[in-house]
């Protein structure tokens, strides 16, 4: 097990057998005018079957751009500089294994090395993502039933055809189009697959479905929507399904209404879900392993109970003592001073991006922590010289040495 | 609506209570005191409706609401998105005319009072608003917008009004040497501490917080619940808190009151109604609250099916019968009066009279249903 922590962190070990996705020193950066923006620091991490991860971190950690740069959906001036996304997918390494230029290991083949349009066409059938906001994720101008329609016509398209990486929408070009404005009937989707769409929006608990299709989403209420934007990402019935703050928007009923919902999806079809939220309640109620991200890496990683219950990184520790406990509600509150990092290369200096808000900071800190195994039997690691030895007062950092700009 | 009645019983006592422009003592007076507040949006009538002799279709936003604050203590108000908790807080301070209904702060009438009495009024109640990104003029200096109001009041010259910005500027956690920045120079958690700085600057005695940490991240908005903390126990504040987040309610109010479409369904202390809540809406939204625990993990915790109902069409007899797992067909017929739970509690619920026909009358069947056969509108 300590083997696999240390793949994890990155020692440049392949993937595990179980894995559906391992992710090693995956860097996004950001360049801007103002400079390069490190969104992503070499992030490493691995997704199992059949289980869910909850990323989590303040705004601005980077756990967003982590789920973007999985799929390959990171826009300029994002690039995706550095690392390896590795996917489990026999047939698919099986079509690459000849060819030099991309990396295959065993059933796993290393996305980052395939063409784009092979990721392109990964894109609904193996992973989907369920987006944050519902109401501006959805098209308003288009039926409810006619996104899921599309969404379940590229999976149907896609299974008709398994051996081509084509994307499944490149075949649709201006000819096609122009066709289709003259001669009636030849929308992309078609009665079979506006039928699916209805039994989807009936699996994820919408009533009277073959009404509701027909409607736009402006007809939706938010947590309707969202159970939509749920139904369109299983249309492809995806191996990984990413979902990015899911019920950030949404009244705490309805949040709960949404999470039930995710976990019984995740049950029934034995699917991989990335849970990414601020929410540390979410996470709690959720998620079997977490990672903690802070400044565009991950700070702590480990099965729920040792990372909540036992929190190495002081950062962890301060996010756990932010938060107003509803069973006991007049202990003061212990949050982190000053504010997250703006992630501008020429303003992080090569030591622990945390020290400047960390209360235990020393002079070890100066220099960048490697994760340090904590707990092998729970996968528990953490970026911090904490996990090996103790505070020690006499070592620790002049309180101005920041330059006291924090609040 | 009948419970503004009932509930006027309640409060007599403490109503003879207040004084008259004078000042009260901290303890259990009400320093503002809210009858039967009602707020309705009416839509624009078209020609056509008028011609027809339609009535214009209103929403209502908040629909008798009747809650008192007492002076030095905090009153939580919580509920969903579209329950009528900011309109409240609004109408409360008068930034919205009310429909009907009648608000006291110390003794005085707010609804009927001239613009001179207003303008009075406004240095003593003050407001800290939800967005910190939008609630600040993005083209005045933290100063600037922390002494707007000492200007408009015509109070201290400039260099006196810098030296109070300097000096609230250091009391909510920020450095006086900032008073020259502009918004955009500083974070969210930053710039919400200009806005509480703002609503100080005037030394009032009630301050309306609308939402004031549900922008922000957890690590700041702990740092924020703290300095309002700090601020009430300094400057002797009375908080009207406005939330959606239970635990943050929980951890800062004294007393609460919980919304639903327009209506105030329970109030009482933050301890025992979270505790033992007498309403099944106040149940169903601490059950709903994931927990940050590593134990409590049983399965299922959504107990609510279906949306919030429109607050255009609300449904009726008790507006929360749609969605309520214990409904039963009284719920359908009648709209449950303010029951007192006991003397510091009431809640708008048939289960409080035991002798109600409500025990007698069938279940409603289709809210027992699970959230498969989730149910809308």
């Amino acid at each position: 097990m300590s083997e696999r922590l240390q793949a994890a962190s990155g020692a440049g070990r392949g993937p595990d057998a179980d894995d559906v996705l391992s992710v090693s020193n995956l860097s996004t950066r950001f360049f801007t005018e103002e400079g390069q923006i490190n969104a992503v620091e070499s992030v490493s991490f691995d997704i199992r079957d059949n289980e869910i991860l909850g990323i989590v971190g303040e705004s601005g950690s980077g756990k967003s751009v982590t789920s973007l740069s999985l799929i390959d959906l990171v826009e300029s001036p994002g690039r995706i500089t550095e690392g390896e996304v590795w996917y489990r997918n026999p047939e698919l390494a099986d079509e690459f294994r000849s060819n030099d230029a991309v990396s295959v290991d065993g059933d796993h083949i290393d996305l980052r090395t395939v063409p784009p349009r092979v990721r392109r066409s990964l894109r609904g059938p193996s992973f989907s993502t369920i987006f944050q906001d519902p109401m501006s994720s959805f098209n308003p101008s288009i039926t409810v039933g006619e996104q899921i329609a599309e969404a379940v016509e590229v999976q149907r398209r896609a299974t008709a055809n398994p051996r081509s990486t084509r994307s499944r929408t490149q075949g649709y070009g201006l000819g096609q189009y122009l066709l289709d404005g003259i001669v009636p009937g030849r929308g992309y989707t078609s009665e079979e697959s506006m039928d699916r769409a209805i039994e989807l929006l009936e699996q994820v608990g919408i009533p009277d479905p073959a009404d509701r299709v027909d409607e736009y989403p402006g007809q939706f209420s938010g947590g309707m929507l969202q159970r939509a934007m749920i139904a369109q990402a299983l249309a492809g019935e995806p191996d990984v399904l990413i979902a990015d703050e899911p019920t950030t928007a949404l009244d705490v009923t309805i949040q709960a209404q949404i999470l039930n919902l995710l976990r019984e999806v995740q049950e029934e079809r034995g699917m991989s879900i990335i849970l990414i939220t601020h929410d540390l309640g979410v996470i709690a109620e959720m998620c079997d392993r977490v990672c903690v991200m802070y400044a565009g890496e991950i700070v702590e990683r480990g099965t729920l109970s040792a990372v909540f219950d036992d929190p190495v990184h002081p950062y962890t520790q301060g996010l756990l003592g932010s938060i107003p406990d509803l069973e006991d509600p007049r202990s003061r509150l212990q949050p982190i001073d000053g504010n997250v990092p703006g992630l501008l290369d020429s303003e992080m200096d090569d030591r622990c991006y945390f020290a400047d808000r960390c209360p235990k900071a020393m002079q070890s800190c100066l220099e960048k922590p490697d994760e340090i195994v904590v707990d092998a039997e729970a996968e528990h690691g953490a970026k911090c010289v904490l996990a090996e030895r103790s505070y020690d007062p006499d070592e620790a950092l002049p309180a101005d040495y920041f330059g006291g700009d924090s609040e | 609506m009948t419970d503004i009645d009932t509930h006027t019983d309640a409060t007599v006592d403490s109503q003879t209570n207040v004084g008259t422009g004078t000042e009260t003592t901290l303890g259990g007076d009400a320093l503002v005191s809210i009858e039967g507040l009602k707020k309705y949006y009416v839509n624009e009538q078209s020609i056509i409706d008028r011609v027809l002799g339609n009535d214009p279709e209103s929403v209502k936003a908040v629909d008798g609401v009747s809650f008192e604050v007492a002076e030095g203590e905090t009153l939580g108000i919580v509920g969903e998105s579209g329950c009528g908790k900011s309109t409240t807080g609004e109408t409360v301070l008068r930034l919205r005319e009310a429909t009907e209904g009648q608000i006291t702060f110390d003794g005085e009438d707010i609804l009927t009072m001239s613009d001179d009495e207003l303008t009075a009024f406004r240095k003593r109640a003050q407001i800290v608003f939800q967005d910190p990104f939008s609630s600040l003029d993005p083209r005045m200096t933290a100063g600037d917008i922390i002494t707007e109001g000492l200007r408009i009041h015509g109070i201290a010259d400039q260099a006196e009004r810098r030296e109070t910005a300097r000096d609230l500027l250091d009391r909510v956690g920020l450095s006086a040497d900032q008073i020259d920045r502009y918004p955009h120079e500083f974070s969210g958690g930053q710039r919400q501490r200009i806005g509480i700085a703002r609503a100080l600057a005037l030394d009032p005695e009630f301050v309306v917080l609308d939402e004031p940490v549900s922008a922000l991240d957890v690590s700041v908005q702990a740092q924020i619940l703290n300095l309002l903390d700090d601020l009430q126990d300094e400057f002797g504040l009375t908080y009207l808190f406005i939330a959606h987040n239970l635990s943050v309610v929980r951890h800062i109010c004294d007393r609460v009151a919980v919304m639903y479409l327009g209506e105030i369904v329970e109030t009482g202390p933050v301890d025992e109604i979270f505790a033992d809540p007498a309403h099944p809406y106040t149940k169903a939204l601490l059950a709903s609250v994931p927990r940050v625990s590593t134990e409590a993990r049983e399965g299922d915790f959504a107990t609510l099916h279906g949306d919030v109902p429109s607050p255009r069409d609300p449904p009726t007899g008790c507006r929360f019968h749609t969605r309520c797992p214990q409904a039963r067909a009284a719920c359908r017929e009648s709209a449950p009066p303010d029951y007192a739970v006991n003397d510091r509690r009431r809640a708008k619920c048939f289960r409080n009279d035991a002798d109600h026909a409500y025990w007698d009358s069938e279940p409603i069947e289709e809210n027992a249903r699970s959230l498969e056969a989730d149910a809308t509108q």
